[in-house]
C-alpha cells in the first residue's frame, strides 16, 4: 500500500489523534503507534508533528493531558497521558461527519465509485 | 543519550515560551525520542543506528519549532519577551552578581535617560526654575529607585544572589512581595481613607508614628516569614529550585556538537 505522509496528512492530523483516543487515553508514541496501525500502515506521521497537534487540541480543550505517574526517566524525563473530553468527543464525530461528507464531494468531482 | 537531548534543545530552545511551558515541552518530547530509541535498539543492537533513526523519525527541528511555536499562548510568548529582555546577557558575563549589577546599572541608566527627558520637556513646557526642576528630579530618581527594586529583586532572585534561583515566576512574585511589603503598607496607612486621616489628625508625635508603621510591617513580615518556613512552602521552593536547575541543564547543553 502505497505511504500517505507529509502534505497528504496534514489537516487530518488532529482528527487522527482525536480518533486514537477514543479508545483509552495514550501518550505520545503510543498515539504514533495506533495511528499507523489504524491505517494499515500506510500512515507514516513524522513524530515531531504530533506534539504541535497534540498542544493546539489541548489549548482548544478538546484533550487534557497529565504526567503518568511514577515513570521518571533519565533527566527527568516523563511521559504525559492524553485523554478526550467531552468536547473532543463531539468535535471528533462531527470531523467524522465532515470527512464522509468531503469524501463524498470528491468522488462525485473526481468521478470515482462511491 | 546527550545526542537526544540536544536534538530536543535543537528544537525547544528557540521556541518563545515561559520556563514552563519549555520545560514540559523538554521532558516530552525527549521521553518520545527515548522510546523511539529504546524500539530501535532492541532491534538493531546498534546505538548510533538506533540514536539515527530515532532522530529521522523525529522530523527536521526547524519544522517542530515552527509548528510548537504556533501553539504557545501570547501570555506564555509574553513572559518569554519580558525574561529575555531583563536576562539576555547573563551568558556572556563572568558571574551572576556581574550580571546582576549589570542588571541594576542598566536600569538606572534608563531611569536617568527618561528623568531627563521628561525634565527637559518640563523645563521647556512649564518655564520651571532649575532648583526647582532639580527638586522635581531628585523626587522622580527616588521614586524611580524604588520602583525599580522590584525588577532588580526580580532579575538577583532569579539568578541565585537572594539564596537559592528562583523561576522567573516565582521570582517576580518574590520581587513584588517583598516591594509590597515595604513600599505599599506604610503608603496605605496614609492613604486610606478610614485610616489615614485618624493617624495624621493624631496628637502622637512623627517619630511615634513612624514607629508604628515600622511594627506593622515588621509584623507583616514575621506572619511571611513563618508562612515562608512552613513544610508546604519549603516544598514548593525545593521543586521550583530543581526545576530551575534542570532547566539551567539544558540551556547550556552545546547545539553546535
Amino acid at each position: 500500500m502505497q505511504e500517505i505522509t507529509g502534505d497528504k496528512l496534514r489537516g487530518h492530523v488532529e482528527a487522527l489523534i482525536l480518533s486514537s483516543l477514543e479508545s483509552s487515553e495514550a501518550h505520545g508514541l503510543e498515539l504514533v503507534k495506533r495511528i499507523e496501525e489504524a491505517g494499515s500502515g500506510a500512515l507514516k506521521l513524522k513524530e515531531g508533528s504530533l506534539y504541535p497537534a497534540l498542544y493546539r487540541l489541548e489549548n482548544a480543550g478538546l484533550v487534557k493531558s497529565d504526567w503518568e505517574a511514577g515513570k521518571t526517566g533519565r533527566r527527568g524525563a516523563r511521559r504525559r497521558l492524553y485523554a478526550l473530553t467531552p468536547k473532543g468527543k463531539r468535535q471528533l464525530a462531527k470531523a467524522r461527519l465532515e470527512w464522509v461528507n468531503f469524501v463524498s464531494v470528491m468522488n462525485h468531482a473526481l468521478g470515482a465509485p462511491a | 543519550m546527550n545526542q537526544l537531548m540536544i536534538h530536543v534543545e535543537k528544537v525547544v530552545r528557540p521556541v518563545r515560551a515561559s520556563l514552563e511551558l519549555k520545560m514540559k515541552m523538554r521532558e516530552e518530547l525527549l521521553s518520545h525520542l527515548q522510546g523511539i530509541y529504546d524500539e530501535e535498539i532492541e532491534q538493531s543492537k546498534d546505538r548510533d543506528a538506533a540514536i539515527r533513526v530515532a532522530m529521522e523519525r523525529f522530523g527536521s527541528p526547524d519544522q517542530v519549532t515552527r509548528s510548537l511555536q504556533g501553539t504557545v499562548p501570547w501570555h506564555s510568548s509574553a513572559l518569554w519577551h519580558f525574561y529575555r529582555g531583563f536576562t539576555r546577557d547573563h551568558e556572556c558575563r563572568a558571574t551572576v552578581q556581574d550580571a546582576t549589577w549589570w542588571m541594576i546599572r542598566r536600569m538606572f541608566g534608563l531611569w536617568i535617560v527618561a528623568g531627563s527627558l521628561w525634565l527637559g520637556f518640563r523645563i521647556w513646557l512649564d518655564r520651571l526654575q532649575w532648583s526647582e526642576a532639580v527638586g522635581i528630579w531628585s523626587a522622580f530618581m527616588i521614586c524611580g529607585l524604588l520602583f525599580a527594586w522590584p525588577l532588580c529583586e526580580f532579575v538577583a532572585s532569579h539568578v541565585g544572589i537572594l539564596g537559592r534561583m528562583k523561576s522567573p515566576r516565582r521570582a517576580f512574585v518574590f520581587g513584588l512581595a517583598t516591594w509590597g511589603a515595604f513600599m505599599t503598607l506604610p503608603t496605605m496607612l496614609y492613604a486610606v481613607p478610614w485610616f489615614g486621616p485618624a493617624v495624621r489628625a493624631s496628637s502622637l508625635g512623627n517619630t511615634s508614628k513612624l514607629f508604628m508603621v515600622g511594627l506593622l510591617v515588621a509584623s507583616i513580615l514575621a506572619v511571611l516569614a513563618i508562612l515562608l518556613r512552613s513544610k508546604k512552602c519549603a516544598a514548593l521552593i525545593d521543586t521550583d529550585a530543581e526545576r530551575v536547575t534542570r532547566a539551567r541543564e539544558w540551556e547550556l547543553l552545546d547545539l553546535s556538537a
